[in-house]
């Protein structure tokens, strides 16, 4: 059985995230520290060589005016060092990119340890999406906090270098900087309110907008009109999101406008001190000067701090889902071995959907013996498909137990699993490579070109079309009919070494004049195989020892196609209304 | 250099209060240095003139507060300008999306300018406020020049050399870097496409099966190693012009101490002016990198509009030239019709003749890849023949407005799509009013789809967009019952399926087949299918054969007639036939 999946955690703690950040890439990480030390110490440098200039200029051309020039121009290239070189070259086309790939590849590796049934509700199928979304805000979260960090440390330097001159120029430092934080908060809070609103008609658009954009949306939308309709659900969701969108932008130049006033009050206060000092001989006209520059530079750099806490609080939000995915429940199971020399049996096994309160499937007893051909038939809705993935091991019951040769296929690791099965499904895929590995993909540790070679020159007779002819019209390839495709799609089930193949409505797109070719070529395929075939069209079931009727989720009828013929039931009602079609008719 | 600027979308009202404010506060700094002198002589008593004390002081806060406030402000009317302005481009171009020739829409040209035009509202917002930033620097620069130029010409000529230096390597890199992130973006297509084998939903079940994980994921690093080198290359451009820029501007802080230094020496400037001359100009140049990189996104962004305006010029539908064909459907006929797919070396379909009387009941059959979506696509107008005409009552269909065509035929296409709409809204697609619930009760009753699997929380108003857990998820079947739905529910003339029964059972089938026959009785329609068994009692099946009509007649004459017809019947029919099995055996 099945555990039932936990609300998925999506708490993100800093300490998390950066070691998340520091996992996908180690070395970006080390270098993004290293960098901001140095952009820092460049900061602090250049102050303190602009102080040690004045100090020196007195004496007019000296050797430590040119030294300390030179330390002023080095710390000057130091900080173009780090925003040209290290943040618009190196972060954007190597570190980024590392950092993203390295994000990627966990959750590749994620969605390899996900059970199907967990990883195929729409649920997921959002996390995912945004899972993807968030891996380059994760790594401007792990960069703000370095960023922060750097700030904070050059924002004490300038302070302790203004406070050399006097303590009392820091008297309006509060005024100036504590609007600003203020501004801050708000504006977070502004954000994280509407982001939830705002996410959501921004996916909706983008649903609208692929509705009118698909390919087949686009045939079938000439024809129907239903872009006029898409446009006005999408002009609404707009409208409420840019409504959303004006009013915070509102709000904000309100709370702007007045904490203007005190910032500004902070600003000339700090002014009118300084000359409050210079007039009373406190400070000389020199430190006056620098004194003034540096408490706006100052005032700048905490404004640039809050702005970048208040990014931080942002970025947090945004990387969310990366850890929603992240934290989802896995699948388990150990065992390496997976034997199957005697049969697979189901034992009273029910399936529910995850979010869904119907059995799909209810208690449910099979038994398939090696070497047997099992087909199953059935309605739409029936529950084919979902006792193939039941049986495949793809899905976990939620009660009762699958076993191979005894052995309850939860205690084993997936990949043993499959190892030996392998399967035709009815969604199939098509995937944009090549020809060749169409098929190929099926079990790239074996190499067989030869078996692949005569296999494609058997489904494209035409010629024209080889291993290596690439697919998809995205990458600039060919496009192939449903019939086509689905011909690859078995080429691939067969490709694999297996000893259990299942074929899941494995001709549904295919001609009718090759079908009988294809069905021969099953037989031969099926052959040393345990095989299960899920049709719709009764004429294949002949290809099998044993039919099961599923009706409703429930086993309705099992037998030979004889013995099922012959009782008259739901199989022989079915294969009735299907012969009839040809009926009437001699050759 | 040619900058794109939708024209008529430009929107220049935006721009007046903003240019203007922006000028305003670019003369603040020059002001602010102004007042904060005479303040400093009012305080120590100097040469301080008229003005006093307190006079200054309220000038340098109101000075200040204008500044603040007015960046705030201006801040506003850019977001504004985002928002309007953005949804107005938005809906532009979706708008143009819907209008665009159908087979354009089926170009890679499509997409790709699909995707890159998704930029113009951000692009035409950093137009917006770059044009501002530009204004504001080059008031503020132009003023503090002439201060600058008063202390010390040589100065003010170096400033003036290192902005021009910069302006122009902008443009210089503005100009390399055109285009750039859509290379960019092209690279790593193929990366995003094999990461998405390994995350997207569609691919889990194979992804398990034949563990195609780790060649994948192999894959995906050779991919993206690929792709970095090729931005890398890109970026390197765009890094050499930078750090030139970036060396210049320490050559000239550095000169500038030196510079000023001889005025000190000299004894022409005591050490508090020279101090607040080196950080003038040291402000000025931050003004002149500012400036800079305001000219570099105004252009960046201007020539990167290109994306939108390529967009926009996409070839539409010519416009329907008003033949009213009526509501009726009198003929179809296709008179010697032969298309090529552009870029094809062969023609797929070649001199197609027939005609199609009203009221009757066709059936199109053939092999896969003979043609026969091709031919449905021509028939209703989305393709254009090469040569031969395509006629409705005999006019051309290419002439028939939207309307018309939309009001003629009602299709129900293979790989059709699911529209992130309510059930009521997908069935009641092209038609005048929504479908009523007793209307839907009716033909789901008949079509055999349970109403309850239907309905959502919202009953028939439950939205089947993914994105909604409450919607209704539907199986493949039961989304070609809800299109097979609307075709029975439209009052269209001319009814096509294109093999509507592929992702459906037998009992299905044959009830949908005897629905259609009753339900559309008095409509033509034309069926698609390579099920034989399902259309033969069409009142005239169409055999197509590489491209060629091959035979157009009853199934009973086509049976004795055409032998490839009859031996795609026969060999289907084999699968039924106990005898032949028992034969075999």
């Amino acid at each position: 059985m099945r555990n039932e999946p936990t609300t998925a955690g999506d708490a993100v703690s800093v300490r998390g995230a950066l070691l998340y950040i520091f996992r996908a890439a180690p070395g970006s990480f080390a270098l993004m520290a290293l960098m901001g030390v140095l952009n820092g110490a460049a900061a602090v440098l250049s102050v303190r060589a602009t102080q040690a200039i004045f100090s020196h200029i007195a004496a007019g051309y000296s050797p430590e005016l040119f030294a300390c020039l030179g330390v002023y121009a080095a710390a000057l290239l130091l900080s173009a060092g780090y925003s040209v070189w290290y943040m618009r070259y190196h972060v954007q086309f190597f570190a980024i990119l590392d950092f993203e790939s390295g994000i990627r590849r966990m959750l590749h590796a994620k969605s390899r340890r996900i059970s199907n049934e967990d990883l195929e509700t729409p649920n997921a199928y959002a996390f995912i999406r945004q899972a993807d979304g968030a891996r380059q805000n994760l790594f401007r979260y792990g960069q703000i906090y370095v960023e922060a960090v750097m700030t904070l440390l050059e924002a004490a330097a300038v302070t302790a270098y203004i406070s050399s001159f006097h303590p009392l120029f820091l008297l309006f430092l509060p005024l100036s900087a504590i609007p600003t934080l203020l501004e801050m908060l708000y504006d977070s809070r502004l954000w994280r309110r509407g982001y939830e609103a705002v996410t959501r008609c921004q996916r909706e658009e983008a649903e609208y907008e692929k509705a009118v954009t698909d390919e087949a949306a686009c045939k079938e939308s000439r024809l129907t009109g239903a872009d006029a309709l898409l446009m006005e659900k999408w002009r609404q969701s707009r409208g409420k999101r840019d409504a959303i969108e004006d009013g915070k932008s509102r709000k904000r130049l309100a709370v702007k406008l007045a904490l203007g006033i005190p910032e500004c009050a902070g600003s000339v206060g700090g002014f009118v001190i300084s000359i409050l000092l210079l007039c009373s001989g406190r400070i000389a006209l020199p430190a006056f000067s620098a004194g003034v520059t540096a408490y706006s530079s100052l005032t700048a750099i905490l404004r640039g701090l809050t702005g970048t806490v208040g990014n931080a609080l942002q970025y947090r939000r945004m990387i969310e889902p990366f850890f929603r995915y992240w934290n989802m429940p896995e699948r388990g199971g150990e065992a390496e071995a997976c034997t199957f020399e005697r049969d697979i049996t189901l034992t009273d096994v029910s399936f529910t959907y995850p979010n869904q309160t119907e059995k799909a499937l209810d208690g449910i007893d099979l038994t398939i013996k090696k070497g047997e051909t099992v087909a199953v038939v059935g309605e739409n809705g029936a529950g084919k498909s979902t006792l193939v993935n039941l049986i495949l091991g793809l899905y976990r019951p939620t009660s009762g137990s699958v076993r191979y040769d005894g052995a309850d296929i939860l205690n084993l690791r997936e990949e043993a699993l499959h190892r030996r099965q392998s399967a035709v499904p009815q969604s199939f895929c098509r995937y944009k490579l090549t020809v060749g590995d169409n098929i190929a993909i099926g079990d790239f540790s074996k190499s067989d070109s030869d078996k692949i070679d005569r296999k494609i020159a058997e489904i494209f007779p035409d010629g024209g079309i080889t291993s290596a002819t690439p697919l998809g019209r995205e990458f600039g390839g060919r496009e192939l009919s449903g019939g086509q495709w689905q011909q690859l799609s078995c080429a691939r089930g067969f490709y694999k070494d297996s000893d259990f193949v299942v074929l899941d409505e494995p001709t549904s797109a295919i001609d009718p004049l090759r079908e009988s070719a294809v069905y021969a070529w099953f037989q031969r395929e099926l052959r040393g195989r345990t095989g299960l075939l899920v049709t719709h069209r009764l004429g294949a079931a002949r290809l099998a020892d044993r039919i099961v009727v599923l009706q409703h989720g429930r086993i309705a009828e099992s037998g030979t196609r004889e013995e099922l013929l012959a009782a008259g039931g739901i199989f022989a009602g079915l294969w009735e209304a299907q012969a009839s079609a040809f009926s009437g008719e001699s050759r | 250099m040619k900058l794109h600027l939708p024209p008529r979308r430009f929107g220049p009202g935006d721009y007046a209060p903003y240019l203007l404010l922006a000028a305003l506060i670019g003369a603040v700094p020059a002001a602010s240095i102004r007042l904060r002198g005479d303040l400093i002589d009012a305080a120590v008593g100097g040469a301080g003139g008229d003005t006093g004390f307190w006079p200054l002081l309220a000038a340098v806060l109101a000075l200040s507060l204008f500044n603040g406030l007015g960046a705030a402000v201006m801040g506003r009317l850019g977001e504004r300008r985002r928002i309007r302005q953005g949804a107005r481009l938005d809906a532009a171009r979706l708008e143009k999306a819907a209008r665009t020739a159908f087979p354009v829409t089926e170009t890679q040209r499509f997409h790709t300018l699909w995707d890159s035009s998704a930029e113009a509202p951000e692009l035409d917002a950093q137009i917006f406020r770059s044009l501002g930033d530009a204004l504001r620097l080059s008031v503020k620069l132009a003023l503090s020049l002439l201060v600058l130029w008063s202390m010390d010409a040589w100065t003010a000529v170096g400033v003036l050399l290192l902005l021009t230096a910069g302006i122009l390597l902008n443009m210089a890199l503005a100009r390399r870097t055109d285009g750039f992130w859509v290379r960019y973006r092209e690279n790593m297509r193929r990366v995003n496409y094999l990461s998405s084998l390994l995350t997207q939903r569609e691919y889990a079940a194979e992804r398990k099966l034949f563990s195609f994980d780790g060649e994948i994921d192999r894959r995906y690093r050779d991919s993206f190693a690929r792709a970095k080198r090729e931005n890398a290359k890109l970026g390197r451009g765009r890094f050499q012009i930078e750090a030139a820029m970036q060396v210049l501007f320490a050559v000239y802080a550095v000169s500038v101490a030196l510079l000023l230094l001889r005025p000190l020496l000299r004894g022409a400037v005591t050490v508090g002016l020279y101090t607040s001359a080196f950080y003038a100009a040291v402000e000025l140049e931050q003004g002149c990198r500012q400036m800079c990189a305001a000219v570099y996104d105004l252009i960046g962004a201007a020539r990167k509009l290109k994306g939108y305006s390529d967009f926009l010029a996409l070839p539409e539908d010519a416009p329907a030239e008003g033949d009213d064909v009526g509501d009726e459907l009198r003929t179809i006929e296709l008179r010697d019709v032969t298309f090529t797919y552009p870029g094809a070396e062969r023609p797929v379909l070649e001199h197609l003749s027939f005609r199609l009387e009203p009221g009757r009941h066709y059936a199109l059959v053939g092999e896969n890849g003979c043609g026969k979506s091709t031919l449905v696509k021509l028939l209703v107008g989305l393709y254009r023949p090469d040569s031969g005409e395509v006629l409705v009552n005999g006019k051309p269909v290419s002439s028939l407005s939207p309307g018309d065509r939309r009001r003629l035929f009602c299709v129900v296409f293979q790989d059709l799509y699911r529209y992130p709409l309510t059930v009521r809204e997908n069935v009641s697609l092209g038609m005048d009013a929504p479908a009523e619930d007793a209307a839907l009760d009716t033909v789901f009753g008949k079509l055999d789809l349970h109403p309850a699997a239907v309905k959502g929380d919202a009953g028939y108003d439950s939205d089947l967009m993914p994105l909604y857990k409450t919607g209704a998820g539907l199986s493949g079947g039961e989304w070609q019952k809800l299109a097979v739905a609307r075709s029975v529910l439209s009052r269209a003339p001319m009814a096509i399926l294109d093999e509507p029964n592929a992702a459906l059972d037998p009992m299905a089938e044959a009830k949908i087949y005897a629905a259609y026959r009753g339900l559309l009785a008095r409509r033509t329609t034309l069926f698609i299918s390579h099920r034989l068994g399902s259309v033969r009692m069409s009142d005239e099946i169409l055999v197509i054969k590489d491209g060629a009509l091959l035979a157009m007649a009853p199934h009973g004459a086509l049976m004795r007639e055409c032998a490839y017809y009859a031996e795609l019947f026969n060999t289907q029919k084999g699968l039924y036939d106990e005898q032949e099995e028992q034969d075999a055996q």
